[in-house]
Protein backbone atom coordinates (compact mmCIF):
# COMPACT_ATOMS: atom_id res chain seq x y z
CA UNK A 1 0.00 0.00 0.00
CA UNK A 2 1.31 3.30 -0.65
CA UNK A 3 1.65 6.21 2.03
CA UNK A 4 -0.87 8.20 0.33
CA UNK A 5 -3.18 5.09 0.46
CA UNK A 6 -2.48 4.84 3.86
CA UNK A 7 -4.01 8.18 4.30
CA UNK A 8 -7.61 7.09 3.65
CA UNK A 9 -10.18 5.06 4.79
CA UNK A 10 -12.48 4.30 2.40
CA UNK A 11 -15.87 2.94 0.89
CA UNK A 12 -17.20 1.93 -2.27
CA UNK A 13 -20.73 1.97 -3.30
CA UNK A 14 -22.44 1.75 -7.28
CA UNK A 15 -22.94 4.85 -7.14
CA UNK A 16 -20.00 6.82 -5.75
CA UNK A 17 -17.48 6.46 -2.70
CA UNK A 18 -16.85 8.23 0.75
CA UNK A 19 -13.53 9.09 1.74
CA UNK A 20 -11.89 9.40 4.87
CA UNK A 21 -8.64 11.21 5.55
CA UNK A 22 -6.48 10.13 8.30
CA UNK A 23 -4.54 13.29 8.03
CA UNK A 24 -7.41 15.82 8.35
CA UNK A 25 -10.48 14.31 9.66
CA UNK A 26 -12.53 15.23 6.73
CA UNK A 27 -14.53 13.28 5.31
CA UNK A 28 -15.89 13.51 1.58
CA UNK A 29 -18.06 11.94 -1.12
CA UNK A 30 -16.86 11.48 -4.54
CA UNK A 31 -18.89 10.70 -7.95
CA UNK A 32 -17.76 7.51 -9.66
CA UNK A 33 -15.36 9.13 -11.90
CA UNK A 34 -13.37 10.37 -9.07
CA UNK A 35 -13.34 7.28 -6.67
CA UNK A 36 -11.86 5.52 -10.17
CA UNK A 37 -9.06 8.54 -10.07
CA UNK A 38 -8.44 7.93 -6.24
CA UNK A 39 -7.99 4.10 -6.57
CA UNK A 40 -5.19 4.33 -9.53
CA UNK A 41 -2.10 3.44 -8.98
CA UNK A 42 0.01 6.75 -7.37
CA UNK A 43 2.05 7.53 -10.46
CA UNK A 44 -1.16 7.21 -13.18
CA UNK A 45 -3.33 9.36 -10.35
CA UNK A 46 -1.05 12.57 -11.48
CA UNK A 47 -1.04 12.54 -15.32
CA UNK A 48 -4.64 13.43 -16.35
CA UNK A 49 -3.23 11.48 -19.95
CA UNK A 50 -2.46 8.30 -18.18
CA UNK A 51 -5.26 8.47 -16.15
CA UNK A 52 -7.76 9.08 -19.12
CA UNK A 53 -6.05 5.83 -20.53
CA UNK A 54 -6.52 4.03 -17.87
CA UNK A 55 -9.90 4.72 -17.43
CA UNK A 56 -10.61 4.59 -21.56
CA UNK A 57 -9.55 1.22 -21.48
CA UNK A 58 -11.42 -0.29 -18.63
CA UNK A 59 -14.57 1.34 -19.50
CA UNK A 60 -14.02 0.78 -23.50
CA UNK A 61 -14.00 4.17 -24.35
CA UNK A 62 -11.58 6.65 -26.33
CA UNK A 63 -9.48 8.42 -23.80
CA UNK A 64 -9.99 11.90 -25.34
CA UNK A 65 -13.31 11.96 -24.53
CA UNK A 66 -12.47 11.26 -21.09
CA UNK A 67 -9.49 13.67 -20.78
CA UNK A 68 -11.34 16.76 -19.77
CA UNK A 69 -13.80 15.51 -17.06
CA UNK A 70 -10.46 13.49 -15.71
CA UNK A 71 -8.68 16.95 -15.63
CA UNK A 72 -11.40 18.57 -13.87
CA UNK A 73 -11.97 15.88 -11.03
CA UNK A 74 -8.54 15.69 -10.45
CA UNK A 75 -7.93 19.47 -9.48
CA UNK A 76 -10.76 18.27 -7.46
CA UNK A 77 -9.42 15.78 -5.82
CA UNK A 78 -6.30 18.48 -5.54
CA UNK A 79 -8.37 21.03 -3.98
CA UNK A 80 -9.88 18.99 -1.27
CA UNK A 81 -5.57 17.47 -0.69
CA UNK A 82 -6.76 13.89 -1.06
CA UNK A 83 -3.99 13.97 -3.94
CA UNK B 1 -37.56 -11.62 40.95
CA UNK B 2 -39.51 -8.30 41.58
CA UNK B 3 -40.63 -6.09 38.58
CA UNK B 4 -39.22 -3.23 38.09
CA UNK B 5 -40.69 0.19 39.65
CA UNK B 6 -42.56 2.09 37.15
CA UNK B 7 -43.39 5.82 37.16
CA UNK B 8 -47.04 5.88 37.43
CA UNK B 9 -46.51 3.87 40.60
CA UNK B 10 -45.73 6.88 42.85
CA UNK B 11 -48.81 7.97 44.06
CA UNK B 12 -48.63 12.15 43.23
CA UNK B 13 -47.25 13.28 46.30
CA UNK B 14 -44.56 10.66 46.25
CA UNK B 15 -43.89 12.03 42.38
CA UNK B 16 -43.81 15.57 44.06
CA UNK B 17 -41.32 14.80 46.92
CA UNK B 18 -38.70 12.59 44.85
CA UNK B 19 -38.78 15.51 42.37
CA UNK B 20 -38.24 18.32 45.28
CA UNK B 21 -35.82 16.16 47.15
CA UNK B 22 -33.28 13.19 46.33
CA UNK B 23 -34.84 13.04 42.48
CA UNK B 24 -36.40 10.50 40.10
CA UNK B 25 -34.27 8.19 38.85
CA UNK B 26 -36.12 7.90 35.45
CA UNK B 27 -34.67 4.90 32.94
CA UNK B 28 -34.68 5.98 29.13
CA UNK B 29 -33.23 3.61 27.13
CA UNK B 30 -29.59 2.98 27.84
CA UNK B 31 -29.34 6.13 30.19
CA UNK B 32 -30.87 6.54 33.80
CA UNK B 33 -31.66 10.49 34.21
CA UNK B 34 -32.26 11.51 38.18
CA UNK B 35 -34.38 14.49 37.65
CA UNK B 36 -35.14 17.38 40.20
CA UNK B 37 -37.62 20.01 40.06
CA UNK B 38 -40.30 22.06 41.76
CA UNK B 39 -42.14 23.24 38.97
CA UNK B 40 -45.29 21.49 39.10
CA UNK B 41 -45.30 21.78 34.80
CA UNK B 42 -42.15 18.95 35.50
CA UNK B 43 -44.43 16.74 37.58
CA UNK B 44 -47.40 16.74 35.67
CA UNK B 45 -45.16 16.29 32.33
CA UNK B 46 -43.51 13.32 33.99
CA UNK B 47 -46.95 11.74 35.12
CA UNK B 48 -48.81 12.01 31.79
CA UNK B 49 -45.98 11.05 29.52
CA UNK B 50 -43.02 8.81 31.58
CA UNK B 51 -45.83 6.79 33.39
CA UNK B 52 -44.93 3.56 32.42
CA UNK B 53 -41.05 3.89 32.17
CA UNK B 54 -38.81 2.73 34.67
CA UNK B 55 -37.88 3.76 37.72
CA UNK B 56 -33.83 2.80 39.14
CA UNK B 57 -33.58 2.32 42.64
CA UNK B 58 -29.58 1.46 42.03
CA UNK B 59 -28.70 5.08 43.05
CA UNK B 60 -26.68 5.40 39.68
CA UNK B 61 -27.62 7.95 37.20
CA UNK B 62 -25.58 9.07 34.42
CA UNK B 63 -27.11 12.78 34.17
CA UNK B 64 -28.25 14.65 37.33
CA UNK B 65 -30.64 17.27 35.87
CA UNK B 66 -32.36 19.76 37.52
CA UNK B 67 -35.38 22.13 36.15
CA UNK B 68 -35.19 25.35 38.55
CA UNK B 69 -36.53 28.63 39.10
CA UNK B 70 -34.10 31.02 38.16
CA UNK B 71 -32.50 32.86 41.20
CA UNK B 72 -33.48 36.24 42.21
CA UNK B 73 -36.02 39.69 41.14
CA UNK B 74 -36.34 38.88 37.51
CA UNK B 75 -37.76 35.34 38.31
CA UNK B 76 -39.80 36.72 40.66
CA UNK B 77 -41.08 39.41 38.70
CA UNK B 78 -41.35 36.98 35.13
CA UNK B 79 -40.83 33.89 36.63
CA UNK B 80 -38.32 32.13 34.52
CA UNK B 81 -36.27 28.11 34.69
CA UNK B 82 -33.58 27.21 33.83
CA UNK B 83 -31.55 23.74 33.03
CA UNK B 84 -28.79 22.06 34.60
CA UNK B 85 -26.56 19.01 34.67
CA UNK B 86 -24.47 18.52 37.88
CA UNK B 87 -25.66 22.25 38.50
CA UNK B 88 -24.24 23.38 35.01
CA UNK B 89 -26.31 25.52 33.27
CA UNK B 90 -25.88 25.13 29.44
CA UNK B 91 -28.74 27.35 28.03
CA UNK B 92 -30.53 30.48 28.33
CA UNK B 93 -33.42 30.54 31.07
CA UNK B 94 -37.19 30.40 29.48
CA UNK B 95 -40.66 31.16 30.53
CA UNK B 96 -41.74 29.10 33.46
CA UNK B 97 -44.74 27.47 31.68
CA UNK B 98 -41.91 26.05 29.22
CA UNK B 99 -40.29 23.77 32.12
CA UNK B 100 -41.24 20.79 30.94
CA UNK B 101 -40.25 20.90 27.27
CA UNK B 102 -36.93 22.58 28.49
CA UNK B 103 -36.45 19.24 30.30
CA UNK B 104 -36.81 17.08 27.29
CA UNK B 105 -34.65 19.25 25.89
CA UNK B 106 -32.21 19.54 28.08
CA UNK B 107 -32.18 15.37 28.19
CA UNK B 108 -31.73 15.36 24.28
CA UNK B 109 -28.53 17.90 25.06
CA UNK B 110 -27.31 15.64 27.57
CA UNK B 111 -27.18 12.72 25.60
CA UNK B 112 -25.75 14.66 22.37
CA UNK B 113 -23.24 15.96 23.87
CA UNK B 114 -22.00 12.71 26.33
CA UNK B 115 -23.26 9.95 25.11
CA UNK B 116 -19.87 8.83 22.74
CA UNK B 117 -20.38 5.30 23.04
CA UNK B 118 -22.81 5.54 20.38
CA UNK B 119 -22.46 7.64 17.26
CA UNK B 120 -25.44 10.11 17.76
CA UNK B 121 -27.42 11.41 14.65
CA UNK B 122 -30.08 13.77 14.62
CA UNK B 123 -33.10 11.70 13.10
CA UNK B 124 -35.94 9.72 14.27
CA UNK B 125 -35.83 5.36 14.04
CA UNK B 126 -38.68 3.45 14.36
CA UNK B 127 -38.99 -0.51 13.86
CA UNK B 128 -40.87 -3.08 12.50
CA UNK B 129 -40.42 -7.09 12.38
CA UNK B 130 -36.93 -6.08 13.93
CA UNK B 131 -35.92 -3.95 10.94
CA UNK B 132 -34.97 -0.11 11.57
CA UNK B 133 -36.23 2.93 9.84
CA UNK B 134 -33.86 5.94 10.07
CA UNK B 135 -35.78 9.43 8.88
CA UNK B 136 -32.91 12.02 9.56
CA UNK B 137 -34.58 15.37 8.26
CA UNK B 138 -34.67 19.20 9.08
CA UNK B 139 -36.95 20.99 10.99
CA UNK B 140 -40.30 21.45 9.16
CA UNK B 141 -39.71 17.93 6.76
CA UNK B 142 -42.53 16.10 8.97
CA UNK B 143 -40.20 13.34 10.55
CA UNK B 144 -41.68 13.77 14.43
CA UNK B 145 -45.37 13.74 12.49
CA UNK B 146 -44.86 10.90 10.52
CA UNK B 147 -42.76 9.29 13.12
CA UNK B 148 -46.04 9.74 15.49
CA UNK B 149 -48.51 8.47 13.19
CA UNK B 150 -46.43 5.29 12.87
CA UNK B 151 -45.71 4.36 16.37
CA UNK B 152 -49.42 4.69 16.33
CA UNK B 153 -50.03 2.35 13.44
CA UNK B 154 -47.56 -0.65 14.59
CA UNK B 155 -44.35 0.35 14.37
CA UNK B 156 -42.18 0.68 17.47
CA UNK B 157 -40.58 3.99 18.00
CA UNK B 158 -36.66 4.03 19.05
CA UNK B 159 -36.59 7.46 19.15
CA UNK B 160 -38.06 10.58 17.75
CA UNK B 161 -34.99 13.23 17.91
CA UNK B 162 -31.64 11.27 18.71
CA UNK B 163 -30.62 7.67 16.71
CA UNK B 164 -28.27 5.94 18.84
CA UNK B 165 -25.91 3.78 17.29
CA UNK B 166 -24.00 1.20 18.98
CA UNK B 167 -20.10 1.35 17.91
CA UNK B 168 -19.67 -2.24 18.85
CA UNK B 169 -22.40 -3.91 16.67
CA UNK B 170 -24.15 -1.12 14.83
CA UNK B 171 -27.26 -1.35 15.69
CA UNK B 172 -29.67 1.19 16.86
CA UNK B 173 -30.82 1.57 20.47
CA UNK B 174 -33.94 2.73 21.93
CA UNK B 175 -34.76 5.46 23.45
CA UNK B 176 -38.63 5.64 23.70
CA UNK B 177 -39.03 9.18 24.61
CA UNK B 178 -42.02 11.73 24.12
CA UNK B 179 -42.24 12.50 20.24
CA UNK B 180 -42.24 16.20 20.35
CA UNK B 181 -44.82 18.14 17.83
CA UNK B 182 -45.29 22.31 16.74
CA UNK B 183 -47.60 23.48 15.66
CA UNK B 184 -50.17 22.12 12.95
CA UNK B 185 -48.40 18.81 13.44
CA UNK B 186 -50.44 18.87 16.91
CA UNK B 187 -53.88 18.75 15.12
CA UNK B 188 -52.96 16.13 12.06
CA UNK B 189 -51.77 13.69 14.47
CA UNK B 190 -54.96 14.58 16.89
CA UNK B 191 -56.93 13.68 13.73
CA UNK B 192 -54.83 10.76 12.81
CA UNK B 193 -54.66 9.15 15.76
CA UNK B 194 -57.29 10.11 18.23
CA UNK B 195 -56.11 7.15 20.90
CA UNK B 196 -52.45 9.64 21.28
CA UNK B 197 -51.84 10.92 24.89
CA UNK B 198 -50.39 14.15 25.24
CA UNK B 199 -48.60 16.09 27.57
CA UNK B 200 -49.47 20.12 28.18
CA UNK B 201 -49.53 21.84 25.04
CA UNK B 202 -46.88 25.09 25.48
CA UNK B 203 -47.47 28.06 23.14
CA UNK B 204 -44.72 30.75 21.54
CA UNK B 205 -41.38 28.92 22.57
CA UNK B 206 -38.82 29.53 20.19
CA UNK B 207 -39.98 26.43 18.31
CA UNK B 208 -43.60 27.68 18.23
CA UNK B 209 -46.79 25.98 20.02
CA UNK B 210 -45.07 22.42 21.13
CA UNK B 211 -46.80 19.32 22.67
CA UNK B 212 -45.08 15.94 23.63
CA UNK B 213 -46.77 12.83 22.85
CA UNK B 214 -46.73 9.68 25.29
CA UNK B 215 -44.69 6.85 23.65
CA UNK B 216 -47.13 3.38 23.36
CA UNK B 217 -46.24 1.00 26.35
CA UNK B 218 -45.46 -1.65 23.33
CA UNK B 219 -42.06 0.50 22.52
CA UNK B 220 -41.47 1.09 26.40
CA UNK B 221 -41.69 -2.66 27.23
CA UNK B 222 -39.33 -3.59 24.30
CA UNK B 223 -36.85 -0.84 24.99
CA UNK B 224 -33.89 -3.09 25.96
CA UNK B 225 -34.33 -4.68 22.24
CA UNK B 226 -31.57 -3.13 19.74
CA UNK B 227 -32.97 -3.16 15.70
CA UNK B 228 -31.12 -3.85 12.53
CA UNK B 229 -31.02 -0.67 10.41
CA UNK B 230 -32.10 -1.52 7.35
CA UNK B 231 -33.64 2.00 5.55
CA UNK B 232 -32.40 5.37 5.52
CA UNK B 233 -35.83 7.57 4.08
CA UNK B 234 -35.35 11.65 4.05
CA UNK B 235 -38.85 12.45 4.46
CA UNK B 236 -40.26 15.88 3.09
CA UNK B 237 -43.72 17.04 4.04
CA UNK B 238 -45.32 18.94 1.17
CA UNK B 239 -48.81 20.29 1.01
CA UNK B 240 -51.14 18.61 -2.16
CA UNK B 241 -48.04 16.15 -3.45
CA UNK B 242 -48.52 12.78 -4.49
CA UNK B 243 -46.24 10.38 -2.46
CA UNK B 244 -42.64 10.13 -4.76
CA UNK B 245 -39.74 8.42 -4.02
CA UNK B 246 -36.41 9.60 -5.06
CA UNK B 247 -33.07 7.34 -5.45
CA UNK B 248 -30.12 8.62 -2.87
CA UNK B 249 -27.00 7.61 -3.81
CA UNK B 250 -25.53 5.82 -0.80
CA UNK B 251 -22.34 8.06 -0.20
CA UNK B 252 -24.56 11.06 -0.09
CA UNK B 253 -26.99 9.29 2.15
CA UNK B 254 -23.71 8.93 4.34
CA UNK B 255 -22.62 12.71 4.38
CA UNK B 256 -25.81 13.86 5.12
CA UNK B 257 -26.27 11.33 7.96
CA UNK B 258 -22.89 12.83 9.13
CA UNK B 259 -23.89 16.42 8.54
CA UNK B 260 -26.60 15.09 11.11
CA UNK B 261 -24.46 13.28 13.38
CA UNK B 262 -23.67 15.65 16.59
CA UNK B 263 -20.57 13.39 17.15
CA UNK B 264 -19.21 12.02 14.08
CA UNK B 265 -16.48 14.13 13.88
CA UNK B 266 -14.79 13.33 17.79
CA UNK B 267 -15.17 9.66 17.25
CA UNK B 268 -12.79 9.73 13.82
CA UNK B 269 -11.85 6.49 11.68
CA UNK B 270 -14.84 5.06 14.46
CA UNK B 271 -17.35 6.99 13.13
CA UNK B 272 -16.54 6.63 9.80
CA UNK B 273 -16.58 2.86 10.04
CA UNK B 274 -19.71 2.35 11.63
CA UNK B 275 -21.79 5.08 9.38
CA UNK B 276 -20.28 3.17 6.15
CA UNK B 277 -21.69 -0.32 7.88
CA UNK B 278 -24.41 1.23 8.38
CA UNK B 279 -25.28 2.56 4.93
CA UNK B 280 -24.41 -0.62 3.29
CA UNK B 281 -26.80 -2.57 5.48
CA UNK B 282 -29.57 -0.07 4.26
CA UNK B 283 -31.50 1.14 1.90
CA UNK B 284 -31.74 4.78 0.98
CA UNK B 285 -34.55 6.82 -0.15
CA UNK B 286 -36.06 10.48 -0.42
CA UNK B 287 -39.65 10.90 0.24
CA UNK B 288 -42.05 13.25 -0.10
CA UNK B 289 -45.63 12.74 0.94
CA UNK B 290 -48.78 14.93 2.09
CA UNK B 291 -51.38 12.42 3.61
CA UNK B 292 -50.05 9.94 6.78
CA UNK B 293 -51.89 7.17 5.31
CA UNK B 294 -49.83 7.16 2.10
CA UNK B 295 -47.00 7.43 4.26
CA UNK B 296 -47.60 4.29 6.51
CA UNK B 297 -48.66 2.14 3.54
CA UNK B 298 -45.09 2.84 2.23
CA UNK B 299 -43.53 2.48 5.16
CA UNK B 300 -45.74 -1.12 5.96
CA UNK B 301 -44.44 -2.03 2.25
CA UNK B 302 -41.02 -1.73 3.00
CA UNK B 303 -41.38 -4.06 5.53
CA UNK B 304 -43.66 -6.90 3.26
CA UNK B 305 -40.36 -6.70 0.79
CA UNK B 306 -37.93 -7.16 2.98
CA UNK B 307 -39.58 -10.18 4.91
CA UNK B 308 -40.77 -12.02 2.05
Amino acid sequence: MSALAERWLHRNWPDGMVVFDRRTGDTHALDALSSELLLLPDATRYDPLQAAQMLGDRWGLAPETLQERVSEALTQLRRIELI
Amino acid sequence: MTPPQRLAQLTTTTLRQRLHGPGIPLVTGPFVFSIRSREPEVAEGLRRLYGAHVIDESGFADFNVEVRRTPGLRGRLKPQVEFLLDGYTPFNPLPRPQAFAMLEWGMNWCIASHAHQYLVIHAAVVEREGLAAILPAPPGSGKSTLTAALIHRGWRLLSDELALVDLETGSMVPLARPVNLKNNSIEVLKGFAPEAQWGEEVPDTQKGRVAHVRVPDASIAAVAISATPRWVVFPRWQAGSELTLDAHAKAQAFIQLADNAFNYSMLGERGFTVLADLIDRCDSVGFTYSRLDDAIAYFDGLVEDATR
